[in-house]
């Protein structure tokens, strides 16, 4: 009888034991390593021991000689941490040196030249960290409406946004609700166009692709939106072909479907950084820009990407060319003689390569 | 004339029967013998009289039923044998070969009454029956002892389909017998209890008070029940409602330990944080670029902080702990020759695993009988349920599952933070539990009382007058300091409630008959009419000035969306039913029934529901009366046709709307038309059904079970169908489209093992349903905006199909989708590299392909050992946890950890992390198979002499666990319950170890 007993106590506990086994948990800790600190503050110093600093042209202003200067003591910083043992992760590491390289690259952006007015060139704006973008002026007209085309020529090199969002060119903004106006940006991999949606609060229709990885080499986009059309409503071509296509599918709870919501809060239209959001930011270069109050074609759009503009074309809302130096950076009248750009902060005039 | 007439009719009768005796060679000589007088008393173990038992001489089949004594006098040839028998006991055999007097002690049969089938307003043995009917014993509820007794049809009823909501406790379930039917109306079936209709489900039975619970699956079956069988029956009979005699008392008793299982892995979860801290390394680098890392926003110093010190916080387990399950139940019968009485009490208390969740069930039942002659008997049965559910609060689970290790629910202090990651929106679980309150407090009574006239041997006249009533209230209290109101919006409070009632009085004739040899007829006519009436209503109130629970809402500043509701419908029933069984050989079943409802517009109200149902004992026939592996073979036919009441009462109403207008600082009601138009020509949903079976024993009924083959076809569905904008109104409802269920049901009972010692049997079911949609709108088109194709099932996922992950060999071509190596891969149907609707496809339907249950029972000496498994194979659903969970890649919050795409692990599963992929809601399709060990128990029954100690009859102590093992590939906790509802349904998955007695004194 108690060998029963015994028997029944052992498999019920038998059932409790299999039922409390654990995975085993890594606890060791890991090994940091420190070189790259090394490489970049190395160069850091070299940099600065080499540069010639002041006003002229082949030199670099003081004020970024002064920035790279703080940005070795940051990384020396740094290092002193990581030698004591005070980084626990390799990303601690690693955020210094990408501190480093972005002083790096910052501090040889800024060697001095000057290209006369009228001179054919490129414009890059250093937008990254907002230190920089083109401000189009604000318009109601610019916010769109049931269709527009968004119409811009693009260049960028490796690293051209970080941290989320990159914003190319916009009027938009999600800081109140529901969300208003659009957005050409990259996220992640990708190419992506955005619109706020509504009228219930925080829906936007999105979409992208991976953003071409030509670096160096222009790249022409047009965003089109057409509210008529019962699918892809939502496109973007890409030097003339189709790139992507989003259907409208944002519905309320309700079931009813959104429908787009034009820019009636900020009104500005910016290139390089979000007018609202500010940490949306990118560097790049911008060769043409137009905004049309149309709904374009694949068929126009081949055409376009080919052809200029004389700004008396009906349904052309905006046009400007940044393909020479202007006599006046803070006052760039666009090809229709209805609106004036400038341009903000941190940018330059790059003579052409050929 | 009239005498004539009868003469006339008899002697048409005796020569039908004469001829056919003839043709079948079945007519055999009677014996003459000489004939002596012999009287008795028929008692059962405790000694009480039975009256009503059968007394028969067998070779003549004539005989008496015992009086209201349990005595009885025959006349019998010698040498004839004397069959005794009584519904439920073992029948009784005595050559007689002189005048005697015989003491007849009837025993109890177990194996009888699990053959005794309850069909809706009777029951029959089962070698009578025709139609497609499935019983659950009570020891199987028992035995298993889930809370819910719906649960136990899973598995244990082959074609029974039950769906839970979540498995927090007290949490609905539904049933599908044999698929769905009906695409706009409901598909659960009709719940029988007591014979009081309803649909109030099974959640407020205890299982320790059901004696059977009979589940009535083909349309013959259920035809019994007309406008409301089309999709199944499920009658329960507790036991107060039959009643023994003698005094019995038994008492059952468990307390049960729960723990979560299957916890979902999440990544850093059981103290292993770094996990967590390089995904979101990866996510962020992925998706924001290497620089991100040095924003404020990805780690705080509190965060970076726990990670230098080790502290990780493993939420799911933290905010989860073990709660009992407490059960007892009393139950006790007796009477004596006039009277008898039975008596139940049950408690149970199921504490949840997170926060307040818990689930209390009171349930008191009572029946009564007097029997003032043997023609004379009168009684009353009542079931009382009162049920508290506390569902726990919304959105705690998921803030657990969302947040990550390297947060804290601590303050500075020590105390609960209500932000604990200031970098996200989610709040802390344990503030969320104190400051959401959601219960139901849920009553539920059934009371029914009869009288039962029997003027002549065989006649019986039965009038039923049954009363239901439930209520059900539930309130919620969202406090400030909760996810929803965000700490700083005010306080929110919500009552509903609703009152049904159901009234039914039934009349119910029934004759039996046994005439010729082996002729039997049992015939039972019905006129019944119900009511059932349904009011309620519901009141929000928003910023209460204090912590008043859902109570006090005229305290709120603001007082909204007060509403009440009135309606009744009604039900007038004829019906007949006709069961004609010939040498216990052919069995022929009639059964029809007039239905008129108030839920229809004159014209169509009414709506006859026939069924016609034949048996075939094929072993009893001559050629293979000599077969004895064969015990028994019987082919079943029938058809049938049913309805489906179960449609809103209004819906043939054209109605108005209401609209509030505002005028400056006050408003006014405006009445406008509805945008559904009205439909008087409006029928029922009806469903006709042809039914194959074969119930078959072999070897000495060591293998016995039954095959059904079916296929049901619901026409007349009711649709709300679009028109043009003509008169105000865009849509109607009508009758069209078409729907058919084929499926294959079987039921395998084997006893492998039969010894002194040992005893080893196993039960089988599966079954395999196939539905489709025939047609929609009479046009044989697809309903695309609706998802509903002709030819596919009613519930399909119609999406892009994934086909695995982009891989690095693959990376120009995910180029031209624009795509990314590590990002989703779907299927582009027509091949225009571009992924949009034209590439959706049917990926799948969440039906199951297939069901099986297996429950395997072993005993050796006193020890007893069971367990049960259930499969279900198949099946893709869309599953909000799977998708939230993989897809989502919120910077901070946390993600299942799951096989993602990684340039070292190239896996076809799951997108790289942060990669930004679209198509991301294909994750959410999930496969709905898996197999569960649903129960293992183990038990020890004393023996005679330690009973006898004790003072006891029997008595069995046992230890179970419930969901001890569950194979799936399911991410989330339980399989079962893929889909549940996030923010206000999400569960854990208990296992259950439970110690429990069954005492009988």
């Amino acid at each position: 009888m108690k060998r029963k007993w015994n028997l029944l106590f052992a498999l019920y506990c038998c059932s409790l034991v299999f039922h409390s086994c654990e995975d085993e948990v890594n606890t060791e800790p890991r090994e940091i390593s420190m070189n790259c600190l090394d490489t970049n503050l190395e160069t850091m110093e070299s940099l600065l021991e080499n540069a010639i600093i002041g006003d002229e042209d082949g030199s670099y202003p003081e004020e970024n000689a002064i920035a790279l200067q703080q940005e070795i003591e940051k990384l020396q910083f740094g290092y002193s941490k990581g030698l004591a043992g005070q980084f626990t992760l390799q990303f601690e590491a690693d955020n210094y040196c990408i501190q480093a390289e972005k002083a790096i690259a910052e501090f040889e952006n800024s060697l001095q030249f000057t290209l006369p007015p009228g001179e054919p060139a490129e414009l890059i704006v250093f937008g990254i960290d907002g230190k920089g973008r083109v401000e189009f002026g604000a318009d109601p007209a610019f916010g769109g409406d049931d269709a527009f085309s968004v119409e811009a020529w693009l260049k960028y090199d490796k690293g051209f946004f970080e941290s989320g969002i990159g914003d190319f060119i916009a009027t938009f903004d999600g800081s109140t609700q529901p969300i208003e106006g659009w957005m050409i940006n990259f996220l992640g991999d990708n190419l992506r166009a955005t619109i706020g949606m509504g009228p219930q609060e925080s829906r936007v229709l999105e979409f992208g692709s991976k953003y071409p990885q030509n670096y160096g080499e222009w790249n022409h986009l047009v965003m089109v939106y057409d509210a008529s059309l019962a699918e892809g409503q939502l496109k973007m071509y890409l030097n003339g072909d189709l790139f992507f296509s989003k259907t409208n599918d944002i519905f309320n709870g309700a079931g009813e479907l959104q429908s787009y919501q034009p820019n009636t809060k900020n009104y500005n239209m910016w290139a390089f950084q979000e007018p609202t959001d500010r940490g949306r930011t990118m560097t790049g270069y911008i060769k043409k820009f137009r905004f049309w109050n149309t709904a374009k074609s694949l068929e126009d759009i081949k055409v376009l990407m080919n052809s200029d503009v004389s700004g008396s074309e009906t349904d052309l809302e905006c046009a400007w060319d940044f393909t020479q130096v202007p006599e006046d950076d803070q006052n760039i009248l666009d090809k229709t003689g209805n609106h004036t750009a400038k341009i903000v902060g941190s940018y330059k005039w790059m003579p052409l390569n050929d | 004339m009239k005498k004539n007439k009868n003469y006339t009719t008899q002697l048409m009768l005796v020569v039908t029967v004469t001829i056919l005796l003839m043709f079948t060679g079945q007519l055999r000589s009677q014996n003459q013998n000489t004939e002596v007088q012999v009287t008795g008393l028929v008692e059962d173990q405790e000694g009480f009289p039975i009256p009503g038992a059968n007394v028969v001489i067998e070779n003549i089949r004539k005989g008496v039923v015992t009086d209201f004594d349990g005595k009885f006098s025959i006349s019998v040839p010698k040498g004839n044998v004397l069959s005794i028998s009584f519904i439920g006991m073992v029948t009784q055999k005595r050559v007689i070969t002189e005048e005697t007097y015989l003491s007849i002690v009837m025993q109890n049969d177990e194996e009888v009454l699990e053959n005794v089938v309850v069909i809706g307003y009777g029951s029959v043995e089962k070698k009578d029956l025709t139609g497609s009917i499935e019983t659950i014993s009570s020891s199987d509820l028992v035995r298993v002892n889930n809370t819910n007794v719906t649960e136990t049809l899973n598995g244990k009823v082959s074609g029974v389909l039950v769906t839970k909501s979540s498995n927090r406790p007290g949490a609905d379930m539904s049933i599908q017998i044999r698929g769905m039917n009906s695409i706009n109306s409901s598909n659960e079936p009709l719940y029988v209890v007591d014979g009081i209709p309803s649909y109030s489900g099974l959640k407020y039975l205890s299982p320790n008070d059901i004696q059977s619970i009979d589940v009535l699956k083909d349309a013959s079956s259920t035809a019994i029940y007309g406008s409301r069988g089309a999709n199944g029956v499920v009658i329960v009979t507790t036991k107060g409602a039959n009643k023994k005699k003698g005094l019995s008392i038994e008492y059952s008793g468990s307390v049960g330990i729960k723990t979560p299982t299957r916890i979902p892995d999440m990544l850093g979860n059981k103290g292993n944080g770094l996990e967590y801290v390089d995904y979101r390394i990866a996510l962020w680098k992925k998706k924001y670029g290497d620089a991100s890392l040095s924003r404020s926003d990805f780690l705080t110093e509190d965060e970076k902080r726990r990670i230098r010190n080790g502290e990780y916080y493993d939420w799911l387990r933290e905010v989860s702990d073990n709660s009992l399950v407490t059960n007892h139940s009393i139950y006790s019968s007796g009477g004596n020759e006039n009277s008898s009485y039975s008596f139940g009490l049950g408690y149970l208390k199921d504490e949840g695993m997170v926060g307040k969740e818990g689930f209390d069930r009171i349930t008191a039942n009572i029946g009564l009988e007097h029997r003032f002659s043997d023609k004379i008997t009168t009684g009353l049965t009542s079931y009382i349920s009162n049920n508290n559910t506390n569902h726990g609060a919304a959105e705690t689970l998921i803030n657990a599952y969302f947040l990550p290790p390297i947060v804290s629910p601590y303050d500075e202090n020590g105390e609960y933070a209500f932000i604990v990651q200031p970098t996200s929106s989610k709040i802390n679980p344990f503030i969320q539990n104190e400051n959401n309150i959601r219960e139901t407090e849920a009553f539920f009574a059934n009371f029914s009382g009869f009288v039962e006239i029997k003027p002549m041997k065989g006649l019986s006249l039965k009038s039923q007058l049954a009363y239901q009533f439930d209520t059900d209230l539930f309130g919620e209290w969202i406090g400030t300091f909760t996810q929803q109101k965000s700490g700083v919006n005010e306080s929110e409070a919500y009552r509903r409630e609703a009152r049904n009632r159901n009234l039914v009085w039934d009349n119910i004739l029934t004759y039996k008959k046994e005439f010729f040899k082996d002729h039997r007829l049992d015939v039972i006519g019905l006129f019944s009419i119900q009511k059932d009436t349904h009011q309620g209503s519901a009141m929000r109130g928003d910023g209460l000035p204090y912590d008043s629970d859902w109570h006090a809402i005229q305290t709120a500043d603001e007082i909204r969306d007060v509403s009440s509701y009135y309606w009744e419908s009604a039900l007038n029933s004829y019906m007949l039913r006709a069961n004609y069984s010939m040498w216990d050989k052919y069995i022929l079943t009639f059964t029809g029934r007039y239905d008129g409802t108030s839920r229809l517009k004159e014209g169509n109200q009414w709506g006859f529901m026939p069924s016609l149902a034949f048996g075939w004992q094929i072993k009893n026939e001559r050629f293979l009366k000599d077969f004895d592996a064969i015990n028994s073979l019987k082919l079943r036919i029938s058809y049938g046709r049913s309805g489906n009441n179960n449609i809103g009462h209004d819906i043939t109403w054209t109605k108005l709307d209401l609209s509030r207008y505002t005028f400056g600082d006050s408003g006014t009601n405006g009445f406008g038309l509805g945008g559904a138009k009205g439909n008087d020509d409006l029928k029922w949903e009806m469903t006709s059904e042809h039914n194959i079976g074969l119930d078959f024993g072999f070897f000495n009924n060591r293998i016995s079970g039954s095959i059904d083959v079916y296929s049901r076809t619901t026409n007349d569905l009711i649709f709300n169908k679009a028109v043009g904008s003509v008169n105000g109104f865009n849509s109607i409802y009508e009758n069209i489209g078409t729907t058919t269920n084929k499926g294959i049901e079987i039921g395998l009972n084997t006893v492998n093992i039969s010894n002194q010692d040992f005893y080893w049997k196993s039960k089988f079911s599966f079954s395999l349903n196939r539905n489709k949609i025939k047609d929609l709108y009479g046009d044989k088109k697809d309903d695309l905006g609706n998802r509903w194709f002709i030819g596919q099932p009613i519930n399909v996922i119609y999406d892009l199909k994934q086909i695995g992950i982009w891989q690095e060999s693959e990376a120009e071509e995910a180029a031209l989708y624009g795509q990314s190596v590590g990002h989703i891969k779907v299927e582009d149907v027509n091949g225009d590299y571009n992924l949009d609707q034209q590439d959706y496809q049917i990926v799948g339907s969440p039906n199951p392909d297939w069901m099986a249950g297996m429950v395997n029972t072993f005993s050796y000496k006193n020890i007893d050992l069971s367990f049960d498994m259930y499969a279900r194979i198949g099946g893709l659903y869309n599953d909000s946890f799977a998708y939230t969970f993989t897809a989502w890649d919120n910077e901070h919050w946390n993600k299942a950890d799951v096989n993602y795409w990684t340039p070292d692990n190239q896996s076809n599963d799951y997108q790289e992390v942060g990669a930004q992929s679209y198509n991301t809601q294909v994750l959410g399709q999930v496969s709905g198979t898996f197999v569960k060990i649903q129960n293992i128990t183990l038990g020890y029954s004393l023996n005679d002499k330690m009973n006898k100690f004790l003072g006891l009859n029997n008595s069995r102590i046992y230890g179970s666990v419930q969901n001890p093992f569950t194979f799936s590939d399911y991410i989330g906790s339980d399989p079962e319950i893929i889909g549940e509802d996030l923010n206000t349904q999400l569960s854990l998955f208990p296992m259950t170890f439970t110690l429990g007695v069954n005492l009988n004194f």
